[in-house]
């Protein structure tokens, strides 16, 4: 799948309730306050509506980066 | 200031934490919601220095999954037992209960679930019971949103194993969604007038063109959606909210359709007031409010005209006007959306105040065919019981406190837990009003504070009563009540202190005339009870026994 960079941005800033200066393409799980564990799971959840796949157990605790989301995603159907 | 509401489950309620605290702030309530984690339910209760036991803990949220059915063996046990220990609190926080219901995902559906579900509906009979007797506990309906929304809507496998949360983050927006609703319904006062159009609002069709045998309100076809928007508007009135109706129609043909047509479900008596004419809309909205003594925000309005929404929107900002896209399908869902009617326990007071509106159309008749005030005062045979606010009414009384505006001398809202306070403060006297007269009992219908800290000097904090009560000398009979019962104490004065806020000019008006000494400010009213300047009036009987 081709990922549209600013459909997955406004993904994650809406399901982290990012401020546009607090996002950064490489941003991994823990770097801001607003992505702790409990959003990640809002985050898989956003994800997964906004672009039709779904995760199974394992990616949803390993898959803890943008760069390794857009991986996936791109690699996806 | 904010306060907790701690959130007590037997799975973790972090995402519903997030999701509501997100809608919380954005809506500028002062709730905050904490998870008190995993299995808190059974835990924490029993922590007197845990979260719970903080002093910015306001109220303890039970959100409990059907996991508790098939994971705790004794449930009912425990429920009783957490029931009991809630009930042995001296100062009881207010606690919200959610209702059990069983995941009918199950092994054997055709056998089990049937038992299931029945184990859920006693846990919820053990609910409803122990409301009765505790009107600082709440019950929350778990139950309709399954209904509504469907297991599958609110639970994902995935996010039971890797995070233990039993609602997943849909389910959880969901739950928000519930959960918002009620902390707000315990912050905000109640709507109280559900103003309603005729055509095509509570029934299909235009009186003036179809006449009354083409009107849709029969049990078929898209008349049964009407119907069922009679229904629920019936519930609303059942439930204390009163009715008005304001459209633009021929009065005596549309008065004839509520009078007579078999298929109206809903006939003039159910109305607290009609208007019917051809002017504007806000107009007779506003004559609707003036004419049952309530605020215009305490209105909500439903019309299908979008230009009639828009007129009644620009000129009364405070009604709340409710758009139902013109769909008598949707009329229903619409009020069930609508937030502004929310209330999580109906008082005998709701119960009755519809009723009550028609008891003061009589009264205004009586009045209209006494001979002088003091004839039709007399005839009335006004009795008031003063009582001393004791656990079980201060749901009503708070209740008054957060919704009467125009006999109010303070308008000082404060919350449940700090009101609940004050009635166990030996510095403060707090008294509840109720009143009847031949025509009916109005109820628990007012209410005084009495800051006693300098025993010389009563300070009254707040004395309100509500606008159905007026205009039967039961203000003066009030006051004079209470300067005597200060007097009692050997109090030498009573000071009533007065905020205007631009909708209690009824309360100033009775202070002017009220005879007490106005301070510079026009803020305090000083009444020395030694030098009594007013009397009850002979015709209303006290009965203060309950005063402890």
């Amino acid at each position: 799948m081709i990922v549209d960079p600013g459909k997955f941005r406004d993904c994650v800033m809406k399901a982290l309730k990012l401020r546009a200066e607090d996002y950064r393409p490489n941003l991994r799980i823990g770097d801001v306050d607003q992505w702790d564990s409990v959003a990640h799971l809002d985050l898989m959840s956003e994800i997964e509506r906004e672009f039709g796949v779904r995760f199974d157990l394992d990616q949803m605790t390993a898959l803890t980066s943008l760069p390794e989301l857009v991986d996936w995603l791109e690699k996806a159907k | 200031m904010t306060k907790n509401v701690v959130l007590l489950g037997d799975k973790t309620l972090s995402l519903l934490a997030r999701n509501l605290n997100s809608q919380l702030r954005e809506a500028g309530s002062t709730w905050n919601a904490a998870d008190a984690g995993y299995d808190s339910w059974l835990v924490a209760p029993l922590d007197p220095h845990g979260m719970l036991f903080a002093s910015d803990t306001a109220a303890w949220a039970f959100v409990l999954s059907p996991r508790v059915l098939e994971n705790v063996p004794d449930i009912a046990i425990r429920l009783d037992a957490t029931l009991e220990r809630l009930g042995n609190f001296k100062t009881p926080p207010t606690v919200l209960f959610s209702t059990f219901f069983a995941d009918p995902v199950a092994a054997m559906p055709l056998s089990s679930n049937f038992e299931r579900h029945a184990l859920a509906g006693k846990l919820n009979e053990r609910l409803r019971e122990f409301r009765e007797g505790h009107p600082w506990f709440y019950v929350v309906d778990h139950l309709s949103l399954v209904l509504q929304h469907g297991v599958d809507a609110l639970y994902d496998a995935r996010y039971e194993a890797t995070a233990q949360l039993y609602f997943s983050p849909d389910g959880s927006r969901l739950l928000s969604g519930l959960w918002f609703r009620v902390l707000r319904s315990l912050e905000r006062p109640q709507k109280k007038v559900c103003a309603v159009d005729l055509d095509n609002t509570l029934w299909g069709g235009i009186l003036g063109e179809d006449g009354p045998d083409g009107l849709q309100m029969a049990d078929s076809g898209i008349g049964s959606a009407y119907r069922r928007f009679q229904r629920s508007l019936l519930d609303l009135r059942r439930n204390g909210i009163l009715l008005t109706a304001c459209s633009k129609n021929n009065p005596k043909e549309a008065m004839a359709v509520l009078e007579t047509h078999p298929d109206c479900l809903l006939k003039p008596n159910d109305f607290a007031h009609i208007e019917l004419g051809w002017g504007l809309k806000s107009e007779a909205i506003a004559r609707t409010a003036q004419k049952l003594g309530l605020g215009l925000d305490s209105f909500v309005f439903i019309d299908d005209s979008p230009v009639e929404r828009e007129e009644v929107s620009r000129a009364l900002p405070l009604v709340d006007v409710l758009d139902s896209s013109g769909d008598p399908l949707r009329l229903v869902s619409m009020l069930n959306e609508y937030a502004g009617f929310d209330s999580l326990r109906q008082t005998d007071e709701d119960r009755k105040r519809a009723d009550s509106y028609r008891h003061e159309a009589q009264r205004s008749e009586a009045k209209a065919s006494a001979t002088s005030a003091e004839d039709f005062y007399r005839s009335l045979g006004l009795q008031l019981d003063i009582f001393s606010a004791r656990g079980e009414q201060s749901g009503r009384l708070h209740q008054l406190l957060m919704k009467t505006n125009q006999f109010n001398l303070t308008t000082e809202r404060i919350s449940v837990e700090e009101f609940r306070k004050l009635l166990d403060d030996p510095n403060h006297l707090v008294v509840g009003l109720r009143v009847s007269d031949r025509f009916g009992d109005s109820g628990i219908t007012g209410l005084a504070i009495v800051d006693k800290r300098r025993p010389e000097v009563w300070r009254v904090r707040n004395f309100l009563l509500s606008c159905r009560v007026l205009g039967r000398t039961v203000e003066g009979a009030f006051l004079s009540w209470l300067i005597g019962r200060a007097s009692q104490s050997r109090a030498g004065t009573v000071e009533l202190h007065f905020v205007a806020t631009g909708r209690n000019e009824v309360a100033y008006g009775f202070l002017e005339a009220s005879g007490g000494m106005r301070s510079d400010a026009g803020d305090i009213w000083t009444f020395d009870v030694n030098r009594p300047e007013m009397l009850p009036p002979h015709f209303v009987q006290i009965d203060d026994d309950q005063v402890g």
